[in-house]
């Protein structure tokens, strides 16, 4: 882990030095080590799936999720830089990418999201889709940083190449509106499913801090979404930004809530990890459930008891959605 | 081989001077030829652009001393342009081997430029060598010279700033800034106010970027029409103004109207039509057409010819310190392309001096084989190889000397010695 962090670390202070002084190969130096740690990132997170073989278990840990996120936003900076050489957008991306790096590493050893068997897959959807979402949100607010420093430049008349030289303006605005119709679909996509399973397990965290943050995410995107859509004048220039941006810092509350905050998705340190078998979950899912634990306050670190079971109910509606869960599409 | 360069530039000669020594390429033509006649001897191309007009001559070998005087070239050119030989002989300079090879590297390299950097001048260079192709005035030696210069000056484009950095006010505007905003202008709407010339050159940038769809608005309607036709838009009467402002995306502003024609009224008039779409003004009018305070409303990047001017002045400033590493590529290519020069001269030489000594050798071996008779092949051999080993040993130190010389671009004394007292014949 420490390779690639290193190798972001160090593209990111090639592109930093761009306007001090003038390096014959910068560009492909920065890029040769951003390429170096993204494929260093890869052979890690595929030694971490073969490990986890069969357990389903790599988006089940904030941990791989945020090094799958840094290695997507990786992934886009690399093809970004790559398609357009002339422009200097490492010291937009490189951050974020070191931030969700570095971000992991004090999660390395919390327990994984609790991940009931038979839901295994489901649970996956809704962790990528998740993923896929905050990824797309963080390369709308690199994108609207971008931006707003591009237009900041231009109003002030700074020709372009003193140093930094960005996308256009127009680029950078389409950017924004698809970061923000498409995150809004992802994140949309990701609580559903995330509803659903709760649901099925036939108990639903409506409290979950987690949750609540999320459905305000959701709600927020909806909102910009809308206005993407309806409103011109919120498809053009600062507006955009403005509403990437938000959404950003909306999405960092949420991780903060669910990272920090009393939350069934943040699990203890070193727990006993515990995947529970079809059978101990059709009696949990079933008509005459065992009763639970009160609340999330006395989690002790086991996986099966982080429920808080006050808010639980239980219906042939749930027990439908439970079934078609189960099955693992083709 | 030696080059050879008579001719002056805006350096060395008067803007007027140059002026009625200019050629046009029917001109270079004509002059060409007539060049030819008068020094068959000697390959020539002429260069000529409205900064300098400058006669690039190459001999080799045994034409060096063919190669024209400065009178000549003055003669000529004062006959060809009607003009003051005397008059003429004081403005021109020349400048030879080195000095000229260089001169030509700096002056395509755009080193040599009014505006250092400018991007023109390669073009023109290449247009002087096709027609001195062309006229079959060019052969080898030029041939030689003017690739090395092109391949200078692709080191200095391609190892330097310098020519990244535009200076001109158009340029500057469209390539700097609108390019910023833009990534494309063939889906945009481009509206021209005046129809001066600064206002032609930007929208022949815009064109060159892809614009099509343009409209002038002019007081004078005729003269937009004019323009409309040459470059492809529509002219628009200026009662239009406020309804086509509403839907540009380009706005480009030259009229020379004593007030402001678009005030930050006219503008709010406007602004809930444009939905608050970008806005990009070019505002190349003096006094300004439009409102300063229009710049500070949402979406609008309007810039004014003083801010342009500003860029331009960084730029050229910009470009001034890569100037050093450009001359440092310039003198690399120079020193190469000489050490070339003089190798493909010396190799010419030393084949020359072996062979020379192989019909010596030749001619000795079989006086000697007569003397003696019917003598063993195997001894008939030896013999040879003994005249060959003598043959080798006895040119080796000088031909190493040559290849020295060869190597560093020196002058070509010891060729020239070399072909004196070995009598080397052309």
């Amino acid at each position: 882990m420490t390779c690639f962090a290193a190798s972001y670390l160090v593209a990111l202070l090639v592109e930093l030095t761009r306007p001090l002084f003038r390096l014959r190969f910068r560009t492909l130096f920065a890029l040769g080590m951003a390429s170096a740690g993204l494929f260093a990132q890869a052979v890690y997170l595929y030694q971490q799936i073969q490990r986890d073989a069969g357990t389903g278990a790599l988006l089940f840990s904030w941990y791989h999720w945020l090094l799958l996120a840094s290695w997507l936003v990786a992934a886009a900076y690399v093809t970004f830089a790559v398609s357009r050489p002339s422009t200097t957008v490492g010291v937009f991306f490189l951050p974020l990418v070191l931030a969700l790096t570095l971000g992991a590493i004090p999660l390395r050893g919390r327990a994984p999201f609790p991940a009931d068997a038979g839901y295994v897959y489901w649970a996956s959807v809704h962790g990528f889709l998740l993923l896929a979402g905050t990824v797309v949100v963080t390369l709308g607010f690199a994108s609207g940083l971008m931006f707003w420093v591009s237009s900041h430049r231009l109003k002030r008349h700074i020709p372009p190449q003193q140093g930094l030289r960005l996308p256009s303006l127009e680029t950078l605005q389409r950017i924004n509106r698809t970061s923000v119709l498409v995150s809004t679909g992802l994140l949309a996509a990701g609580l559903l499913t995330g509803v659903l399973l709760n649901v099925a397990k036939g108990a639903f965290p409506w409290s979950d801090p987690v949750i609540l943050t999320s459905a305000g995410l959701i709600a927020w995107l909806a909102a910009a979404a809308v206005l993407e859509l309806f409103v011109p004048a919120a498809r053009q220039g600062r507006k955009v930004v403005y509403l990437t941006v938000a959404t950003f810092v909306f999405l960092v509350v949420a991780m903060g809530v669910a990272l920090l905050g009393p939350t069934s998705h943040a699990a203890a340190e070193n727990p006993n990890i515990e995947i529970r078998n079809p059978k101990q979950m059709r009696s949990t899912n079933g008509r005459n459930p065992k009763p639970r634990p009160p609340s999330i306050g006395a989690v002790s670190g086991s996986v099966s008891s982080i429920r808080i079971s006050d808010f639980k109910f239980v219906s042939d509606f749930d027990i439908r959605i439970s079934d078609f869960l189960r099955r693992r599409p083709p | 081989m030696s080059l050879l360069m008579i001719g002056c530039s805006y350096k060395e000669g008067r803007l007027e001077t140059l002026e009625k020594l200019a050629f046009s390429p029917d001109q270079t033509r004509l002059a060409l030829s007539g060049l030819h006649r008068r020094f068959p001897s000697c390959e020539t191309a002429i260069l000529s652009t409205c900064n300098r007009v400058e006669l690039y001559f190459a001999a080799n070998g045994q034409f060096e001393d063919q190669l024209p005087t400065a009178a000549e070239v003055a003669d000529f050119l004062a006959a060809f342009h009607n003009l003051s030989a005397e008059q003429l002989t004081q403005r021109l300079v020349t400048l030879r081997g080195a000095d000229a090879v260089r001169r030509l590297f700096r002056v395509v390299a755009s080193l040599d430029s009014m505006v250092v950097g400018e991007a023109q001048i390669a073009a023109q260079v290449k247009t002087a060598y096709e027609l001195a192709t062309e006229s079959a005035t060019a052969g080898q030696e030029l041939h030689a010279a003017f690739q090395a210069a092109i391949r200078a000056a692709k080191r200095v484009a391609s190892e330097t700033e310098l020519h990244r950095r535009r200076v001109s006010i158009p340029s500057v505007a469209v390539a700097d800034f609108a390019k910023a905003i833009f990534e494309r202008f063939d889906n945009k709407r481009v509206l021209l106010i005046g129809a001066g010339e600064m206002g032609e050159e930007t929208l022949q940038y815009l064109v060159a970027e892809g614009a099509r769809e343009i409209a002038i608005v002019n007081r004078n309607l005729p003269r937009a029409e004019d323009l409309a036709r040459r470059l492809g838009g529509a002219a628009h009467d200026w009662s239009k103004l406020a309804d086509i402002l509403a839907e540009a995306d380009v706005v480009v502003s030259t009229t020379g109207a004593p007030e402001p024609i678009v005030s930050l009224a006219d503008y709010r008039a406007i602004e809930r039509r444009r939905g608050q779409r970008t806005l990009f003004a070019l505002d190349l009018a003096i006094p300004r057409d439009f409102d300063p305070a229009i710049a500070e409303r949402p979406g609008v990047y309007l810039y004014s010819l003083a801010d342009l001017e500003a860029a331009c002045r960084q730029n050229l400033e910009a470009r001034r310190q890569h100037l050093p590493a450009a001359e440092q590529i310039v003198q690399e290519e120079t020193v190469r392309y000489l050490a070339e020069a003089a190798h493909r001269e010396s190799g010419a030489t030393i084949r020359r001096l072996k062979e020379q000594a192989a019909a010596l050798r030749d001619e000795e071996l079989d006086r000697l084989t007569g003397k003696l008779g019917d003598i063993d092949p195997r001894q008939q051999e030896e013999i040879a190889r003994s005249f060959d080993r003598l043959i080798n040993k006895l040119l080796h130190p000088p031909l190493e000397s040559l290849r020295d010389e060869a190597r560093q671009g020196g002058g070509g004394g010891l060729l020239a010695a070399l072909k004196k007292l070995f009598q080397l014949k052309e």
